[in-house]
């Protein structure tokens, strides 16, 4: 084989990424169970493992940018090296987001538990960790076209999301039931949008691995036009 | 609860936004940075030294060629010599095996070391020297013998006779050259019908058949097409692990490519000797050189 350990690099990083990619798929389901049972143990591991992620990702970034300077890479090695780096960053971000569900998981007040939000919030988790599985699945087996369905499986959490929102707004006006307290509120609302953007970042990350796989970058996950990007890119 | 602990939750933590703390705890960690921060720099505990230049300054005559040049080649590694032509990158390489002695008038200051002994120290034997120190020069130059010959000259040379030892270490240079496929059926062939690549191989089995520690190579691949080049660079992946390798390079995407420490060498002002900028690990001298010289020679702004 050619240029050996150039390629073993490329591997390298590879499985480093979804090395990463299970590492982040263990936090987010740790941390909404342990935001849906309250569990503190399971939020401190998590938060305590969220080093480990970042270690990894700084580890990506590190490779990638050895590679790009010293190996010239050109064609899908270029797109897989552009393609590392961004997905680690999502990844990454993913990662903080369960941390900071973690966090809301150990403050808390149980008492305060409203059924009807909690079991929102139980399907938002369990769609999310889809959409995370999914999108890694997507990347792992460079697949295009489960990268283009991400959307589609996202779009239910968002739904859960602002119905989430509807409801503590017209709890707060006082049209159904006693009010929340503000601070239980505001921690049912931040879960719900922690989870959100959770699942909104794999969406994005899809749109990596759709470059990855066409070599076209697609405006349409990023909320740009596509036609700019294509042309700069062509350039 | 205080407005500070609800918003912990939000405190940015972008990628690359690393605290002291996770700096220092990453030092010590299993996983293992390459790239950028992790390179050992040359001179560290965990990289024995090959060859050392200390202090050295050479002439040609009146001409100072070299200025205080201090290099520390790390035994088993790949260490690329780069600058534009005229910097004394290949006067370096003569150095380390004192072929600068055939040229004449030339006078060496300061301590040129292999394995921590001074190879201009009197009771050093030149042959025995060179024979440790290997070279490869810019145009392949095979003798005008058979391919065998060539290999074998150098063992000959040194006293071997047997037939059967002479086979084994012709196979085995060539082996090691990636030659050997392509011309095992042809050993009593001229190597002058060889390609300028197979040539090239050939010579760098013609070196390899005396076991040298060190190969010096100046320039091997600029006489050769990409695909020929490609073979070498594969063959000095393999060779470092047996070999330290020193190798002069204009092709600075070829010195990224191939080895682990990276020399920028400059001449400042016409008629100034050529100095040593900037030495250190190759991945650091390709994404953050210390030295504004070295960023402008290997982003093309000069040289």
């Amino acid at each position: 084989m050619t240029r050996q350990s150039y390629h073993e690099g490329l591997e390298q990083l590879n499985e480093e990424v979804l090395r990463m990619g299970s590492l982040v798929v263990e936090a987010v389901d740790f941390a909404t169970q342990a935001f849906l049972k309250g569990d503190r143990a399971l939020a401190n591991s998590v938060i305590a493992g969220d080093d480990d992620i970042n270690e990894l990702s700084l580890w990506i970034e590190g490779k990638c940018l050895a590679l790009q300077a010293q190996q010239q890479p050109v064609a899908i090695d270029l797109r897989l090296l552009h393609t590392a780096l961004l997905v680690s960053l999502h990844l990454e971000r993913i990662g903080d987001l369960a941390v900071n569900i973690a966090k809301i998981a150990k403050r808390m007040d149980r008492s305060e538990v409203a059924e009807p939000y909690m079991e929102i919030l139980r399907k938002m988790s369990a769609q999310a960790l889809e959409v995370l599985r999914q999108g890694i699945k997507a990347y792992a087996d460079r697949d295009a076209g489960l990268a283009d369905s991400l959307a589609e499986i996202d779009q239910p959490i968002d739904d859960m999301f602002k119905d989430i929102l509807s409801r503590l707004l017209s709890h707060e006006k006082g049209e159904s039931g006693e009010a929340p307290s503000t601070e239980w509120a505001t921690h049912i609302a931040l879960a719900s949008r922690y989870i959100e953007r959770m699942a909104d970042q794999v969406v994005d990350m899809g749109g990596r691995v759709s470059f990855l796989v066409t070599g076209q970058l697609d405006g349409k996950y990023f909320d740009r036009a596509a036609p700019d990007i294509n042309k700069r890119f062509g350039e | 609860m205080s407005t500070e602990s609800l918003l912990d939750g939000w405190k940015p933590t972008a990628p690359g936004d690393v605290t002291p703390r996770e700096e220092s705890k990453m030092e010590g960690s299993p996983v293992r940075i390459e790239g950028v921060r992790a390179a050992a720099a040359p001179g560290t505990a965990s990289v024995r030294n090959k060859v050392e230049l200390k202090d050295v300054s050479f002439y040609y005559g009146d001409f100072k060629a070299l200025d205080d040049i201090t290099l520390d080649v790390p035994e088993n590694q790949v260490t690329a010599l780069i600058g534009p032509s005229g910097c004394g990158k290949s006067t370096v390489l003569r150095l380390i095996n004192r072929m600068h002695e055939e040229i004449g008038h030339t006078r060496v200051e300061g301590q040129v070391l292999l394995d921590g002994r001074d190879i201009h120290d009197r009771d050093v034997d030149v042959v025995e020297l060179r024979s440790r120190v290997g070279e490869i020069f810019q145009k392949p130059n095979p003798f005008p013998k058979s391919i065998y010959d060539n290999i074998a000259y150098g063992p000959r040379l040194m006293g071997v006779r047997k037939k059967d030892e002479l086979d084994d270490i012709v196979e085995r240079s060539l082996v090691q050259a990636a030659l050997w496929k392509e011309v095992k059926n042809k050993l009593g062939n001229s190597a002058m019908d060889l390609s300028g690549g197979q040539q090239q191989r050939l010579c760098i089995a013609r070196t390899l058949a005396v076991q040298p520690e060190v190969i010096l190579m100046d320039e091997p691949c600029s006489a050769l097409d990409p695909v020929a080049t490609q073979q070498i660079e594969d063959t000095i992946e393999v060779l470092k692990e047996d070999y330290t390798i020193i190798i002069v390079t204009h092709n600075m995407q070829q010195a990224a490519r191939i080895s682990q420490f990276t020399g920028f060498m400059l001449v400042q002002e016409t008629g100034e000797p050529g100095r040593l900028v900037e030495y250190g690990a190759t991945s650091k001298i390709f994404t953050m050189p210390d030295r504004e010289e070295t960023e402008n020679y290997i982003t093309g702004r000069f040289g």
